[in-house]
């Protein structure tokens, strides 16, 4: 990377260029704008621009650091949102054609909070229609496409937010996970992904797929990153029951402390296992480093996890079903085949049956709770396998035949039902030259324990550092 | 009355109109929901509460 290619920078670094005068926020956001422009075309990253909002928010940060009204990290950095977060006046889509003509009159707060921190938000990232995905296969809007291999799913459903911060059209984007739709695609694009706990970034004015699932949350080309931003969306809100109380927690701040003799587990059998070889090679790697820097690892087994699993789909399929009830009844045939077929199959779960996958969650909640009291994070692949090809359903792995959200969603979605933080990072690459990601997962409420990790892991190998050829 | 059959009185009786394609292209994903309600159905869940998740979160900063 050249010194010039300030579109891969940390937001440290740019944040000091500002500051140092050596670069301006608009000199930088025009020059994202014209990069989109080039690449966008063939990544398909982007939906929709918001070029003037972009350009005035440039200028407004410009003007304020040279009158050293200081914002923090995020003034006139560039970002990406996922098209189901609202912006007063601009489509909110959610990558449907139910959506496609919606135009919501007011900021989600996540928006509101990013704009306050002085970023400028370029425009909507693509995504898995209605979140309900893994692939950003799009019947309505295009498929997005990794930027690694164009020919490879980006991963879903904020397939196009990991993509705009793979490719460097954006120094941070706002992404949301209700099975994984932040990991899967950080995992595959080699960024980082960062799903704080259930309710620390407020869901006022996202466009829901699962209430009791859906996370908010970032990705960045580094867990500080990843913090910076995210720490500039969380805190109470009074407009989403469901959001912690509290101030933000200041994740940014202390992400430099070095984690030394920490106990982790890494996640073993059932739940890991069938990997592909290179995703299994690159965790015992990043096991190696990790000991290495004085980390005790022992092998964990999460009890049920598997099952766990599959309770989390059914509680996605049957909320997701009543989220698009309406919108089913009026015209099931506005929907792609594959979101079509969930929004189906959730209506025949019965009432007592999801009744009992709640009653069952807090079980889980509890159990997966205890076993931080042994270990500061658990480590796991984010998906078993890199990225597959966009004209495939399926993938083989280990012999077997699965479909390939079966297959991307099996690690990830246990995290969604227990709340819990999730840090991914990248890891490593495929011969093939695709990126494969690593899950920190820790206690509920204690997303700083994988923030410095994290940080320590990209310290020590690298990995978030390499960037795809364009 | 085969597995079709009944996936499409179940439809019936929630008033969404379904062929018997589309039942039959959504039969694994049903035995998939299936599996997983007879697993939770099995579990000792006593007086276990299925309120609100985040009740459970909510308070965590203070």
């Amino acid at each position: 990377m050249s010194s010039s290619e300030f579109w891969f920078w940390p937001i440290s670094k740019l944040a000091a260029a500002y500051r140092a005068r050596s670069l301006s926020p608009v000199e930088v956001t025009e020059a994202m704008l014209g990069r989109i422009e080039n690449l966008n075309p063939a990544l398909n990253a982007f939906i929709e621009l918001t070029s003037e909002r972009a350009r005035v928010a440039a200028r407004r940060a410009e003007e304020e650091l040279a009158r050293h009204v200081d914002r923090g990290p995020l003034q006139g950095v560039p970002v990406a949102v996922k098209d189901l977060f609202f912006m007063r006046g601009v489509h909110a889509r959610a990558g449907s054609r139910l959506y496609r003509d919606f135009i919501p009159d007011f900021d989600a707060t996540a928006v509101e909070r990013l704009e306050a921190a002085g970023a400028v938000i370029l425009g909507r990232a693509h995504m898995h229609e209605l979140a309900f995905g893994v692939t950003n296969v799009n019947p309505h809007y295009g498929n997005c496409h990794n930027p690694w291999d164009l020919a490879c799913v980006p991963g879903g459903s904020s397939g196009g937010s990991a993509t705009a911060v793979a490719a460097g059209l954006a120094y941070a984007a706002l992404g949301t996970d209700t099975g994984g739709s932040i990991r899967i695609p950080a995992s595959f694009c080699g960024v980082t992904g960062f799903k704080p706990t259930y309710g620390r970034i407020s869901r006022h004015g996202v466009i829901p797929l699962s209430w009791q699932l859906d996370h908010v949350g970032t990705f960045a080309r580094s867990a500080e990153d990843a913090a910076i931003a995210a720490q500039a969306l969380a805190g109470g809100d009074p407009m989403d029951a469901s959001c912690l109380v509290g101030p933000a927690p200041l994740w940014a701040e202390q992400i430099d402390a070095r984690p030394h003799g920490w106990n982790l587990g890494v996640v073993g059998p059932p739940l890991v296992s069938r990997l592909d070889p290179e995703v299994s090679d690159a965790m015992d790697q990043a096991v190696l480093v990790l000991r290495q820097a004085g980390m005790v690892v022992e092998q964990v087994e999460i009890p049920d996890a598997i099952e766990a699993g599959e309770l989390a789909h059914v509680q996605v399929q049957v909320e997701g079903a009543a989220v698009l009830d309406q919108g089913y009844r009026k015209d099931p045939t506005q929907f792609g085949d594959d979101v079509r077929a969930q929004i189906e199959q959730g209506h025949f779960v019965s009432a007592v049956d999801y009744l009992h996958v709640m009653r069952y969650r807090r079980v889980f909640q509890r159990r997966l709770d205890r076993m931080f009291d042994s270990y500061r994070a658990l480590l796991l692949p984010a998906t078993p396998m890199p990225a597959p090809a966009i004209r495939d359903s399926t993938v083989t792995i280990g012999g077997v035949e699965e479909s390939v959200g079966m297959a991307a969603t099996r690690l990830v979605r246990q995290f969604n039902f227990a709340g819990v933080p999730v840090l991914t990072v990248p890891c490593g690459f495929s011969s093939r030259g695709l990126p494969i990601g690593m899950q920190i997962v820790t206690r509920a409420g204690d997303e700083l324990s994988g923030l410095q990790l994290g940080h320590l892991y990209q310290e020590l190998t690298g990995f978030h550092r390499a960037t795809p050829e364009l | 009355m085969d597995e079709i059959d009944v996936r499409l009185a179940q439809a019936a009786a929630a008033d969404i109109d379904m062929t018997a394609e589309r039942a039959e292209s959504n039969l694994e994903g049903f035995r998939r929901l299936d599996n997983a309600a007879r697993w939770v159905r099995a579990q000792e869940l006593g007086f276990e509460d299925p309120a609100f998740f985040f009740n459970a979160l909510v308070g965590l900063d203070s």
